[in-house]
């Protein structure tokens, strides 16, 4: 799957002068970049899939097929696996931590546990969803619990991978960011550079309208800073949050909401990036959304159909 | 469990004509591979993988040929790696076809405002 377009959303007419311009202000662009932020580029070698029982396996995305790699299955991390956008590690939940585990074979994916693993800040409290940037030099931790009533909250650590002892997490100081209730729904874009986190209500909040409603958030990890970006402010929504999913190819993400007032669900779709796509499906009294699910299916045109599965049992 | 198709045009959700989706009546445990048209469920025991597809048309589970697959301690949580050259990428970059060179930036905040222009390859003209 291509996930940058090859094409251009608009173009004109460019003058030589102009065309020199341009080139000389990319090559710039391009090499304060480079100097800036490190290279990144995916290093394991095939295709792989890492199950959080323990194995590993590469598969073939022309006929979905699965094999075993050598020395699977590696320690079970019993919690979902992160990437590292350089394919270097991987991260799991802990018990109010993070575990940490360094790939020692790019092509196999054979992995295993780093000394001092796991990792924690002293804000670090029932973590539930972690995040990864572009750069691979930070991760983001949502965790359940925040500094105040019924609030989560959102940090960061520095991936350290030449520290004394080994490769390790380091919390960025000052990098917590309270988000207004407890997360029912997370997501990661395929790209890395935003993650999705919609929450539901929060009867402990000063805010009335996040007492019963839920909230949006689309959030990046600043490369330069490791801090979370992003955060919009008074962002509640008076309807109650139930569930949430993104597809998985990063074009959208479905909601689903419970009118506090007379008792129907509601099932949203955005396009990510407010670029326009919305629609929704009003469900019957009493029937609300309670899970919700988003096939990987179709090519890359936008005309073809996605389909979802919605469990309106409350 | 309803199944609803998505209009990525419009927006629209419609609920299919096959829905309800028999058999269910919770959401299934199956993880979407990221990368391709392949979802992944388990068996009865800790090591069997079973590949699905979703018809286009119904929106069902339809099992591959090629399944089920024996693979120790496989059923879990499943995470997909992306393939190298597929990854995202961040800041200012150029595409090249067969006569025009393009490059734009991708912002951080917003993967879906960005901004391109195009230069004729031999560098004598440019237009889009």
């Amino acid at each position: 799957m291509a996930l940058t377009r090859e094409f251009p959303l608009h173009s004109h007419e460019v003058s030589h002068s102009r065309s020199r311009k341009y080139w000389k202000a990319l090559i710039i662009v391009f090499a304060l970049t480079s100097a800036s932020v490190p290279s990144v580029r995916a290093q394991l070698q095939q295709p792989l899939v890492f199950s959080s029982a323990g194995a590993v396996a590469s598969r073939n995305d022309q006929t979905g097929a699965l094999k075993l790699v050598s020395g699977s299955p590696f320690t079970a991390a019993n919690q979902s696996l992160v990437i590292d956008v350089q394919g270097r590690y991987l991260f799991a939940l802990g018990a109010n931590s993070i575990r940490m585990f360094q790939i020692s074979d790019a092509t196999t994916g054979a992995y295993q546990e780093v000394t001092g693993s796991p990792f924690a800040s002293p804000v670090t409290n029932q973590p539930a969803f972690i995040a990864v940037e572009p750069t691979g030099q930070y991760i983001a931790v949502v965790n359940r619990v925040g500094q105040h009533p019924g609030d989560g909250l959102v940090e960061t650590f520095q991936i350290a991978p030449t520290v004394p002892g080994g490769p390790a997490l380091v919390p960025i100081f000052n990098s917590t960011t309270e988000i207004d209730s407890s997360p029912v729904g997370f997501a990661q874009l395929p790209n890395n550079k935003e993650f999705l986190i919609f929450m539901g209500p929060n009867p402990q909040s000063a805010n009335p309208v996040i007492q019963q409603g839920s909230e949006f958030q689309a959030l990046s990890i600043d490369p330069q800073t490791g801090f979370v970006t992003g955060l919009q402010l008074n962002a509640a929504d008076p309807e109650r949050g139930d569930s949430f999913a993104m597809d998985p190819q990063g074009r959208y993400y479905v909601t689903g909401t419970q009118d506090n007032l007379l008792e129907f669900g509601v099932v949203q779709l955005f396009g990510i990036g407010g670029n326009g796509l919305a629609g929704n499906v009003q469900l019957p009294a009493h029937n609300y959304p309670e899970n919700l699910w988003v096939d990987s299916t179709g090519g890359p045109s936008c005309t073809s159909l996605r389909r979802i599965s919605i469990n309106p049992l409350s | 469990m309803n199944i609803y198709s998505v209009n990525l045009q419009s927006g629209q959700l419609t609920e299919n004509s096959s829905s309800p989706l028999p058999g269910f009546t919770a959401i299934p445990g199956y993880y979407a591979d990221p990368t391709g048209s392949f979802e992944y469920g388990f068996g009865s025991d800790a090591n069997t993988a079973i590949v699905y597809t979703v018809d286009p048309q119904t929106g069902y589970f339809v099992q591959t040929a090629n399944s089920p697959i024996t693979i120790s301690q496989i059923a879990g949580s499943l995470t997909f790696s992306i393939p190298p050259g597929q990854q995202g990428v961040s800041g200012p970059s150029a595409s090249l076809s067969a006569g025009y060179i393009y490059y734009y930036s991708h912002t951080v905040s917003n993967v879906r405002q960005r901004e391109a222009d195009a230069i004729a390859a031999d560098s004598t003209d440019a237009n889009g």
